[in-house]
Order: structure tokens, then C-alpha cells, then sequence
């Protein structure tokens, strides 16, 4: 199995690398707006915001890419060649995972590194003040954070079931149980959609910010539709999840006892 | 005693039958030409002995045992379609296999690539589909297993290579390995077969000794592929 990690990251050496670039240049782009506009634009509220959701982001995409990664090629052709190999589907999905684990750890301290630099460069000013003042106590902020959550943990979700369930069945076995897994799988494109407007909307809102009580009333009323939207969201793939694992399990007990 | 024992095996996929209950006793030493039409079942039988795919009902021996992580060890099996790493170069190809697999053997393996005049830095991103055929015989040929199988080694290659192919997979056929080649060029394995598997629709037509198809009924194998399967 050691051998076959070995094999997984050499494979990804190169999607490791684009995916810190990603993540390094995502992070970087608020820096600037960070330290030149915090005091003089009225930016206090949203830089925070911002950096939290590019981290994010540069995270996600990080994770989203790493784990379709690695199952990528349990879908097409190099399947057989894992599957020939004399190693149990057990250890396969195993390394896949443990490559997973290892890339998203990489990533996630790429990004503490951030966060430390962020830190260091903007200790002391009022902008950091703000964040500490800020941050417990904002609603935007916890829907950003909660839409992204929900939306990297279904990815993460389907994209650990999918490796599951093709280790167990093996390549090219019977495609059809396949179909509702890739459906529910294509079906992330909207949530990330949804989430992204979503987050357009609260920054966009904010960035209005003013002590205008009626424009706080609308940023309330964004943040307010935004968490509905999730919501809904995380509901309809609770039952899209459970009728794919439903179908999946269906298909793999029909296959076991050759019903 | 048989290596390969196959008893009334069948593959269902949905509702298309791909194998129909084929029963099937392979030898060692000896080389098996398993030929049909496209959908005839050629693949399915030969991914199930490999054990990448599971059957649907029958019985399927391999030295005795039936097929599982073990039985790939003396199982090489080379698929229709390029499966290497595409990043990988030739060498790193050559680690790979013999990484994996204890009987492969890199001097063979390098031996080959230069048989071949495939060049050991190239990438596997880099080669043509000719080359690419050569390697995936290549990385076959270079294992010690009872048991080799080559997925339509032939297609989709110009004739100067197919010769180069067919001579590699004479060379290099091991004392006692069973060879099992599946095609449709039947003109061009006929020579190094030794027995003749001919399947259609997931049934087996005809399965015999291709010398004794010629003295005792006067028939090349390709001859009686046209009468198996002619209009």
C-alpha cells in the first residue's frame, strides 16, 4: 500500500503544485485592499470578509481538486491497471484516501501560513481590532461560512462515496448504479452557484455599508435569503444523497447475491 | 491438468447476456486465439479471468483457485485500451510493474523496449498509438505469469508493426505460460495459434486444435471463422 501512495502522490505532483499557486494567489488578492483600504474606505467590515472567503475558497478548491483527483482514475482507463494490480480494494481506497488526507493537510497548512502572515502584517492596527470585535458577533460571516461548509462537505461527501463505491464494485462493473451517484455529483455545480451569488450579494451589500439603518436592514434581509437558500439547499441533497446511497447499496446487494 | 477451468460461466450486464453459460478447459504451454466479432464476449471473458470483473453465475478455476488479489500474480493481462500512466516514462513504467509485480522482470522489459526501438525516456504522454500497443505488449511480455492474456494486440497498427508485435509475443512466450490472444485479424495470429476459441454472442462455436482443423477438415482458422460467422 506504501508503494501505491508513493505511486498517488508522484501522480499528483503537479495538480499539488497548481492547486498552491491557486491557493497562494487567491489568498494574496485581499492583502493589498486589506492593508491600503481598511481605514480610509470604509472597508473595516469587509476585509475580513473577504479574506475569510478567498482562504476559503483557495481551500476548496484545493479539496474539490485533490479529492476528484483522486478518484479520477478509478473512471477511465487506468482503472485496470490499479484493479490488475495483486492489492485489495480495501488498500487502494485506502491510499486514495490517505493521498487525500495528506494533500488536503498540505493545503490546509499553506493556508495557516496565510493566515499567520495576515496576522503578523496587520498586528497592532485597528484594522485586527476589528476583526476580533467583529468577527463573534456577524452574521455574514457565519452564513459565508456555513454555505461554503455545506457545500465542501457534500463535495467531500459524494466525492468519498463515489471512491467507496467504485472500489467495492470494481472497474467496469455494471454502470448503471453509477448514474445517481454522477447525477447528485453534477448537481454541486448549483449549490456552488447559489453560493456564490450568495456571497456576490453580502459583499456587494457590504460593501455599501453605511449607518444607514435601512441598508443594514437589507444586508440582514441578503444574509437572511442567502441562509434560506442554503437551507433548502442542504435538505434537497440530504434526499438526493440518501436516494444515490439507497440505489447504490440496492445495486451492490443485487450484485452480491446475483438477484 | 487444465490451468484454466471455466464452468458454465455467464456475464449479465442489465439485460444483455455478454457470456452464456461458457464452459471452457485451457492447458499450459500452449497459445489460445479467442476470436470473434466486436460484442462477442471476448473482453468480458477475458477481464473476468483477470478478475476485474465478476461473474454472473458459473465457475471459473485458475491453477485450481478461484480468481482474487492472488490469482493476478499469474494472471498478465493486457487490455485494448492505453492504462499507463501517462506522465510515467518507459523506465518509470518499468518500476511500476516490477514494484508491483514479483515475476515482472525489468531486464526483459528493457530488452524489449529496445527490440521495439521504444526509447526509455520517452514518456508514455509522448508515444503513438503504435508505440503504445508495443509498450502495453511489452510490459505484458516482460511478466513470468502461467497465464498471459493480450486484448486486441493488433488493432488499429500498421503492418510493419503488427509483425514486430506478433514476433515479440513469439519470442518471448515462456516455457509452460499459457498465452490467450483475442483479435480479429484471424489471417495474421493464425500462425502462432495453437488452439482456436471461437465465440460469438457470448457462446463458444467452436473450440479445437488448429492442426487437427487442417488435416481433419481441411480448414484454416480463418476458413472457418468465415463459415462460423459468414452470412
Amino acid at each position: 500500500m506504501i508503494k501505491l501512495i508513493k505511486y498517488e502522490l508522484y501522480k499528483n505532483k503537479l495538480f499539488l503544485l497548481l492547486t498552491t499557486i491557486i491557493t497562494l494567489v487567491l489568498g494574496a488578492l485581499p492583502l493589498p485592499i486589506a492593508i491600503n483600504g481598511s481605514e480610509s474606505m470604509g472597508l473595516n467590515y469587509v476585509i475580513p470578509l473577504l479574506v475569510i472567503i478567498f482562504l476559503i475558497y483557495g481551500i476548496g478548491i484545493g479539496m474539490i481538486i485533490f479529492m476528484i483527483l483522486q478518484q479520477r482514475e478509478l473512471w477511465n482507463n487506468n482503472g485496470i491497471l490499479l484493479y490488475s494490480l495483486p492489492i485489495s480494494r480495501f488498500k487502494i481506497f485506502a491510499s486514495k484516501i490517505i493521498t487525500g488526507l495528506f494533500s488536503t493537510i498540505f493545503l490546509l497548512s499553506i493556508t495557516a501560513l496565510y493566515a499567520f502572515m495576515y496576522i503578523k502584517i496587520l498586528d497592532g492596527t485597528d484594522f485586527v481590532k476589528e476583526i476580533i470585535a467583529y468577527v463573534p458577533s456577524n452574521l455574514a460571516i457565519s452564513t459565508t461560512f456555513s454555505i461554503m461548509g455545506n457545500w465542501l462537505y457534500w463535495v467531500m461527501t459524494i466525492t468519498f462515496l463515489i471512491v467507496l463505491s467504485k472500489t467495492i464494485l470494481g472497474h467496469n462493473s455494471n454502470k448503471g448504479w453509477i448514474i445517481p451517484l454522477i447525477g447528485v455529483f453534477l448537481i454541486i455545480v448549483l449549490p456552488v452557484v447559489v453560493s456564490l451569488v450568495a456571497n456576490h450579494s453580502l459583499i456587494t451589500t457590504s460593501l455599501q455599508l453605511t449607518e444607514d439603518p435601512d441598508v443594514q436592514g437589507d444586508i440582514a434581509s441578503s444574509i437572511q435569503m442567502g441562509s434560506t437558500v442554503n437551507f433548502i439547499i442542504s435538505i434537497a441533497f440530504n434526499w438526493l444523497m440518501s436516494i444515490g446511497m439507497f440505489i447504490s447499496c440496492g445495486m451492490f446487494i443485487k450484485k452480491k447475491l446475483n438477484i | 491438468m487444465s490451468l484454466l477451468e471455466i464452468k458454465n460461466l455467464s456475464k449479465i450486464y442489465q439485460k444483455r447476456i455478454a457470456l452464456n453459460s461458457i464452459t471452457l478447459n485451457l492447458v499450459s504451454g500452449k497459445v489460445y486465439g479467442l476470436l470473434g466479432p466486436n460484442g462477442s464476449g471476448k473482453t468480458t471473458l477475458m477481464k473476468i479471468i483477470a478478475n476485474l470483473m465478476q461473474p454472473s453465475s458459473g465457475e471459473i478455476l485458475i491453477d485450481g483457485k478461484a480468481p482474487s488479489i492472488n490469482s493476478r500474480n499469474i494472471v498478465a493481462y493486457m487490455p485494448t485500451i492505453n492504462y499507463l500512466y501517462k506522465s510515467m516514462t518507459l523506465t518509470q513504467i518499468g518500476l511500476f510493474f516490477s514494484d508491483f509485480f514479483n515475476d515482472f522482470n525489468m531486464e526483459d522489459y528493457f530488452k524489449l523496449l529496445e527490440e521495439m526501438e521504444l526509447p526509455k525516456t520517452l514518456k508514455v504522454s509522448a508515444l503513438s498509438s503504435g508505440m503504445s500497443s508495443k509498450l502495453r505488449v511489452a510490459t505484458t511480455m516482460s511478466r513470468n505469469a502461467k497465464i498471459i492474456m493480450l486484448d486486441e494486440p493488433l488493432n488499429g497498427i500498421d503492418l510493419i508493426t503488427r509483425d514486430c508485435i506478433i514476433k515479440t509475443i513469439v519470442d518471448n512466450i515462456k516455457n509452460n505460460s499459457t498465452v490467450i490472444i483475442s483479435s480479429h485479424m484471424v489471417e495474421q495470429i493464425e500462425p502462432i495459434l495453437d488452439e482456436a476459441i471461437l465465440i460469438n454472442s457470448g457462446h463458444i462455436e467452436f473450440f479445437g486444435d488448429v492442426e487437427v482443423l487442417r488435416e481433419q477438415q481441411g480448414l484454416s482458422v480463418a476458413n472457418k471463422y468465415r463459415e462460423v460467422f459468414g452470412s
